[in-house]
């Protein structure tokens, strides 16, 4: 499960994505390796983020 | 088994290959794997005042860079 500070850091980027931006969402995951957050975006599939536990935005 | 050598690919080539194979994870966890290899800068943190701009200005800059790889 994804932490609070990676929810919240998730629906940021995904208001700025879909409602400003108006580009969509592929992939969200959790890469179990790291732990990381993982987002898939943009009308190319070209933009993409990762979300540490601890709420860096990568 | 998968008999696609993943490692064959680019990072780019990769991408595309999980992205239009979704039923693949071994190809989806290769590509993790990749990213993983690379040290990317942190862009913004969870309690940072400029969170919303400084993701906006990663957007665009994404956006910005597909499109001079594809008119190159």
């Amino acid at each position: 499960m994804p932490t609070d500070s990676q929810l919240g850091c998730l629906y940021r980027i995904s208001y700025h994505l879909t409602y400003r931006m108006l580009q969509p969402i592929h992939l969200v995951c959790i890469d179990g390796r790291t732990q990381n957050l993982y987002v898939l975006e943009g009308q190319n599939e070209e933009i993409e983020f990762e979300v540490t536990p601890n709420g860096e935005v990568l | 088994m998968s008999s696609i050598n993943y490692t064959a690919m680019s990072y780019q080539e990769l991408r595309r290959y999980f992205l239009t194979h979704r039923d693949d994870n071994a190809a989806f966890q290769a590509y993790l794997a990749r990213r993983r290899e690379r040290s990317r800068p942190v862009i913004t943190t969870v309690n940072d005042p400029d969170f919303d701009s400084k993701i906006q200005a990663s957007i665009r800059q994404q956006i910005a860079e597909y499109q001079s790889g594809n008119a190159g």
